[in-house]
């Protein structure tokens, strides 16, 4: 719709004088220079060749010219061109000639008639005229509106989208203000103020449309349109805005009813085989061996074990996130902790060590660095072929300024597009996933490592298999053989 | 002797299952994933099948509906999942009941009970005395133990007579529904409100707490003597 830009601003933009007037004030002019010209052109014309005419020919060669004249110059120019031929024809034409008088009655009621067509024809020419050119000025304006529409449609409905195609069709700069409690404010703008008049529109409730252009340049419909769907398009823009919050939201509240069924989950499991022996043992119908009693016991200790896992990783979950993890940093040798942290997990035997003694010492939180290495261990040990028991190895790297922790498992693996979504809490939803995977460990390992300044990172293990990463950085303070050891 | 498989993925309750059911003369075998459970199925005809919602590799809604493909074993689901659309869905795979964890000894034992019972024959159909009334189910008669006539609407005795017949079984609302009002009501709940609550107000001895006609929400009623 651009293209036609120019053709559009001069139909729309007039002057605010010549609205009113269906003709120029030009063409006025130009109508009665026509009338002052042809009217006595054609009486001398007319006044050589009489006696060679009828009276009847005169009056339709006056009536031509008085239509051209409205055709040139309007209704006032023909009007007073129809009373001037009637005159003319009456001075130079009817007997008695060149005198006002009109002997027969006929030719009184020939130039009567011929006043009363002349003007009836021009006042019909003239509204013609007039219909068309406004017919014109809708037409432009409704290619101003549809364009609008269709820019707005098509998908590119801000306001500041609307205030853009104003300027671009109508080189008008203009902008969108929303009252406020002291005065107006700016949403958007287009095109720089030149300081000149403006129109002011309202746009819906609390929004005005200000167009620089004098108040009743363009047409009123033009603008109002401009102005409406600038206000919807804000709306529009809010209930986006909206609409991609609620989104965000329930997102979160299904992550959150996710959460709630796995912890529910994952609480109830171990509790449920707890209740049943207990309820089991508390059954005195029945005489319970020995080794029943003990089975027993031990399916109750041993879901107890994994509650307080549980619990310890959630409450560990919570001090992340809400930031209440304060590391005690300080030299620790590694050899003492990854003992520590493989202590109490299931099948911690198989796991094979290789953490020299000669390492420097590292900064970091013993406990914090003994709960992300007994996570990382615990992972290690539930996704190994019982055939391939993990390992874990400590080294120099850096030359030698870090110490990496690698805990190499040879399990299934995690395609490496999920890698990043493998610290991420619960992510095996649901209650489908392997016994005693709490979905928790991973995320509390990298919170711990994270908070005391190590990095957690995930790499492919030789032949199949994830080796979690665990980067310390070296302590400055003491370097290994400085410790004194029994 | 009944013989039970529990298909659950928590060893430490199948070790738990396992001694009691054992001590009480089930044959008991086990399935740790829905896989081996559909195969132990069908290799061991069990009389009972207790099975977990959650299960590694399937969900135990298809289990039931693998097994409700070809045989009619009464199934117990016992699960973690406590909300009531998942109940009905385990329920409308083919379920007879429903118990979640955590859960007593004695209620899984109840259940089991109630659901590997035949159910008798219409004729020499049974008496059930319970502490606060004597139900004859053949004479249509219910007294209280006071030796009062209770008078039942015959809508009201066909729903006491389906939920006793059913003793210790969960009935679902769908199935109380189709066998006392007709097969082409479904979801006319409301009504089962209404007659059970006129049932609690003349059996119970305390309607507002009832002891006998229960209600499992979002699943249905049992009879519990």
């Amino acid at each position: 719709m651009v293209v036609r830009s120019d053709v559009l601003r001069s139909t729309l933009l007039r002057k605010p004088a010549r609205r009113t007037v269906g003709v120029g004030r030009r063409r006025l002019v130009l109508g009665m220079l026509l009338a002052a010209l042809a009217l006595p052109g054609l009486t001398a014309v007319l006044n050589f060749a009489h006696g060679r005419l009828e009276l009847v020919d005169e009056l339709l060669l006056y009536l031509l010219v008085v239509v051209l004249v409205t055709l040139v110059g309007g209704l006032w120019p023909s009007v007073l061109a129809a009373l001037a031929a009637g005159l003319l024809l009456n001075w130079y034409f009817t007997p008695p000639l060149h005198t006002w008088n009109v002997d027969a009655p006929t030719n009184v009621l020939a130039l009567c008639l011929f006043i009363a067509t002349a003007v009836t024809v021009s006042a019909v020419v003239h509204r013609a005229a007039r219909a068309g050119a406004l017919a014109a000025a809708r037409a432009a304006e409704a290619d101003v509106l549809l364009g609008l529409a269709r820019t707005v449609l098509a998908g590119d409905d801000s306001p500041q989208a609307v205030l853009d195609h104003l300027h671009d069709t109508l080189g008008l700069a203009a902008r969108l203000e929303e009252r406020a409690d002291d005065g107006w404010i700016l949403l958007a703008s287009a095109g720089a103020s030149d300081g000149g008049a403006t129109t002011v529109l309202p746009a819906g409730a609390t929004l005005r449309l200000v167009v620089q252009v004098e108040p009743g340049a363009v047409g009123d419909r033009v603008l109002d349109g401009f102005a409406a769907q600038a206000a919807a398009a804000r709306v529009r823009h809010r209930l986006r805005i909206q609409a991609e919050q609620s989104e965000a939201l329930s997102a979160a509240n299904r992550m959150r009813t996710a959460l709630l069924a796995a912890v529910s989950h994952d609480l109830r499991t171990p509790l449920a085989s707890v209740k049943a022996s207990v309820s089991t043992l508390r059954q005195h119908d029945i005489t319970w061996t020995d080794a029943d009693r003990d089975a027993l016991l031990a399916t109750i200790e041993d879901g107890a074990d994994r509650l307080t896992a549980l619990i310890a990783n959630l409450l560990d979950m919570s001090r992340i996130h809400t930031g209440a993890v304060e590391p005690f940093i300080r030299s620790v040798a590694l050899d003492e902790i990854v003992p520590l942290a493989a202590r109490g997990l299931d099948g911690a035997a198989h796991l094979i060590v290789d953490v020299p003694e000669d390492l420097p010492l590292v900064c970091a939180d013993p406990v914090l660095l003994e709960r992300v290495l007994a996570n990382l261990f615990a992972n290690a040990l539930r996704y190994s072929p019982p055939a391939r028991p993990p390992s874990v190895r400590a080294e120099c790297v850096d030359g030698p300024s870090t110490v990496a922790i690698s805990v190499i498992d040879h399990g299934e693996g995690v395609p490496a597009a999920d890698r990043e979504r493998i610290f991420e809490p619960f992510q095996q939803l649901g209650d489908r996933r392997p016994a005693g995977g709490v979905g928790l460990g991973l995320a509390v390992a990298k919170g711990f490592a994270e908070a005391m300044g190590a990095r957690l990172s995930v790499l492919d293990t030789d032949g199949g298999g994830l080796t979690m990463r665990v980067d310390v950085p070296v302590s400055r303070a003491a370097r290994h053989p400085a410790r004194s050891r029994p | 002797m009944t013989s039970v498989l529990v298909i659950d993925d928590d060893a430490d309750l199948l070790r738990a299952l396992r001694i009691n059911l054992s001590a009480r003369d089930y044959r008991v075998a086990t399935a740790g994933d829905g896989g081996a459970g559909l195969s132990a199925v069908a290799r061991e005809h069990p009389d009972a099948v207790i099975v977990d919602l959650g299960l590694p590799d399937m969900e135990g809604a298809d289990v039931i509906r693998g097994v409700r493909g070809w045989s009619s074993v009464p199934i117990i689901v016992l699960s973690a999942r406590d909300q009531e659309a998942q109940k009905v869905e385990a329920l409308d795979a083919g379920a007879d009941d429903y118990v979640t964890k955590p859960f007593g000894m004695d209620e899984l034992l109840a259940r089991l009970r109630a659901a590997t019972r035949r159910i008798p024959a219409s004729t020499g159909a049974p008496v059930i005395e319970t502490a606060d009334f004597r139900l004859d189910l053949q004479a249509k008669l219910v007294r209280l133990t006071s030796g009062a006539p209770v008078r039942l609407t015959p809508t009201e005795w066909q729903l006491l007579e389906t939920l006793a017949r059913n003793r210790g079984r969960l009935v679902s609302r769908l199935q109380l529904l189709q066998q006392v009002w007709g097969p082409e009501y479904h979801t006319e709940t409301h009504y089962l409100r209404v007659y059970i609550a006129q049932l609690r107000r003349k059996l119970e001895p305390d309607p507002s707490r009832p002891r006998y006609l229960l209600t499992e929400p979002g699943m249905g009623y049992r009879f519990s003597d």
